[in-house]
């Protein structure tokens, strides 16, 4: 069962240069209780996506978003703001990528995981303490009764994204959203951080949208990822799939670029990469977005804009000569 | 407790504030015990016109051209000094952090609207502006209150906008935003206790511009008639100044240490309240 819906969202900016197509026409559900990857270099889409889906984005004439997200029953795109604003935190909640800013350095910690709990349940001062410690126990931040009354600012990087992710997750939200959770912080960090976020989300059976542009957290964490490229999604299939054979020659392309484990006496192998950058979004060529630097194209990929097709059951791709093939 | 403590220890690195405090809190002392130490009429004759200061313990500071007692009238002048310093620049606060927020958090076309107004306002000489609104709203410690916060909020709204729209785009606030929290909330319980260093400090700042304006409208008489001040006694003395300075001169001084305290003392808190000094 889909927890959310999202059925052709579309978000076009009206910049200097023109308008332009942030997000196209995507279309995906995330299922109850699975973490669903979305892939893409910056300019993606992927982080918009995000934002029209909690309707963060500015809200002035130069921006509209069409298309449906459907929460259930209801379609958030028109939610009325009262309304939105029982949805947000309660059944959706987020996680941004900068932990050393998302919390307000003249609260406590635990005053800003309360915020939450007090807004959407109706429930006592003393209630929602003990929750907040609770939940900072959850997220493993060791003396939580202490923590509790501390401010930001004593907290490392690391210990901050953790309290971010116990107040987006104090009302047991359906859905959690967390756009590169994971970037700021080192690498072992990261990996620590990803494994609370997976083992909070089997036990708090909740389903996880993972923004990312590192497609090596993607293996471990997500069932399927969905590859976004210049707005559109490019790719979309199991995790293990789209890993193990890319469908979408951009994909290919992604995975080429990443560091491969040398095998016993093989000379490393030198990285490949995708030529040239993604196209400026207000001047997309008329055919396929990825054509002027993928190796494949042909004179079609130029003139004619590839359409969504299956290439084995529950895979698309986004490619005239979309094929499954093991790299 | 503790922050409060620490709060002086920062404070009291800058001597010069610590100075000013000693002169503020000197004028509110005078301000308050006014009526308690010298009960009656402070503008009643009680001696003989142009006694110097110093000459007689009966007039410390002398008496004016009609023999009423300096000494007296600057303790009195003290109160309607303070009072306009204070209520003018609490007014002047609350219209620019209100246009301000409103203008940052929101922006758009509401921010566009509101920062047109506030230039509109910007572009009137202030002075001018508060003699006329004076003049209209009849002369009374009220009206020259009121008047001097219509001319003055313009800063204080510049800068909490500025503050706003620096606080708006953080992740903090988008936090809370995710969190389902109300716009107002987020600008009140938020943003708002971020932006107040700067807000203090201007806030501090008004009021010593407060204390000179209303003395330059009591010395153009356009002050209230029925209390005395210090702009109103400077006014009074400027036709025997040159026989009896000491009659414009000794409130002339007062207003001069009572806007340079204020000014000492905002310095300061500058200082202390600034967060990057904060961490040592």
């Amino acid at each position: 069962m889909a927890v959310l819906k999202v059925e052709d969202l579309s978000v076009q900016f009206r910049t200097a240069q023109g308008v332009v197509r942030a997000v196209d026409r995507v279309s995906f559900e995330i299922r109850a209780g699975e973490t669903l990857a979305v892939v893409g270099e910056s300019g993606s889409g992927k982080s918009v996506t995000a934002l029209a889906i909690m309707r963060l984005l500015p809200r002035h004439g130069s921006t509209r978003v069409s298309g449906r997200v459907m929460l259930g029953e209801r379609d958030l795109v028109g939610l009325a703001d009262a309304e939105m604003q029982r949805v947000r935190g309660n059944q959706i909640s987020m996680v941004f990528q900068e932990p050393m800013t998302s919390l307000n350095p003249l609260m406590r910690i635990g005053e800003q995981i309360e915020e939450g709990i007090r807004r959407h349940q109706n429930v006592s001062a003393a209630v929602s303490r003990r929750r907040a410690v609770e939940l900072l126990d959850q997220v493993r931040i060791a003396d939580p009764h202490r923590r509790v009354d501390e401010f930001p600012h004593t907290l490392s990087g690391g210990m901050r994204q953790r309290v971010m992710i116990a107040m987006a997750l104090a009302c047991e939200p359906k859905l959690l959203i967390a756009d590169e959770p994971t970037t700021a912080l080192d690498v072992t960090v990261q990996a620590q951080i990803l494994e609370l976020l997976a083992t909070l989300r089997k036990t708090m059976n909740m389903s996880m949208l993972l923004i990312t542009h590192d497609l090596s957290i993607v293996a471990d964490t997500a069932e399927r990822t969905l590859v976004m490229y210049a707005g559109r999604i490019v790719e979309a299939a199991a995790t293990g799939e789209i890993l193990a054979r890319p469908a979408h020659p951009y994909t290919r392309g992604l995975l080429g670029s990443l560091p491969k484990p040398r095998a016993a006496g093989r000379s490393r192998d030198r990285l490949t990469e995708i030529p040239g950058a993604v196209p400026p979004l207000h001047a997309l060529p008329a055919g396929c977005s990825f054509a002027e630097r993928c190796q494949r194209a042909d004179a079609v990929c130029r003139t004619d804009r590839p359409e969504a097709r299956t290439v084995t059951h529950d895979r698309l791709a986004v490619c005239h000569f979309a094929v499954a093939e093991a790299i | 407790m503790e922050p409060l403590l620490q709060f002086w220890r920062r404070y009291r690195q800058n001597r010069g504030a610590v100075f000013g405090l000693a002169i503020v809190l000197t004028a509110s002392a005078m301000a308050l015990l006014a009526p308690w130490l010298f009960p009656g009429d402070p503008r009643r004759i009680a001696g003989a016109p142009y006694i110097a200061p110093f000459v007689t313990w009966q007039f410390p500071l002398g008496t004016d051209q009609l023999g009423r007692d300096i000494f007296v009238q600057l303790f009195y002048g003290a109160r309607v000094s303070l009072l306009v310093g204070i209520a003018a620049s609490l007014v002047t606060a609350l219209i620019g952090c209100t246009i301000g927020a409103l203008a940052g958090f929101y922006g758009g076309r509401l921010g566009a609207l509101l920062m047109r107004g506030t230039e509109m306002f910007q572009t009137i000489p202030d002075i001018m502006l508060a003699l006329v609104l004076v003049t209209i709203l009849q002369a009374s410690l009220l009206s020259v209150i009121i008047s001097i916060a219509i001319v003055s909020w313009t800063t204080v709204a510049r800068v909490t906008r500025a503050e706003f729209l620096k606080f708006r785009s953080q992740d903090f606030v988008l936090a809370c935003v995710v969190m389902g929290m109300p716009s107002w909330r987020i600008i009140v319980s938020q943003i708002f206790p971020n932006v107040l260093p700067p807000i203090v400090v201007m806030t501090s700042i008004i009021a010593a511009g407060a204390i000179l304006a209303e003395s330059s409208l009591s010395f153009l008489g356009l002050g209230d008639p029925n209390s005395v001040s210090w702009g109103m006694m400077t006014g009074a003395g400027r036709s025997v100044f040159r026989n009896a300075w000491y009659v414009s001169g000794i409130p002339g001084l007062a207003i001069l240490m009572a806007v340079l305290g204020i000014n000492l003392v905002s310095d300061g808190l500058n200082d202390a309240l600034n967060p990057r000094r904060r961490e040592r």
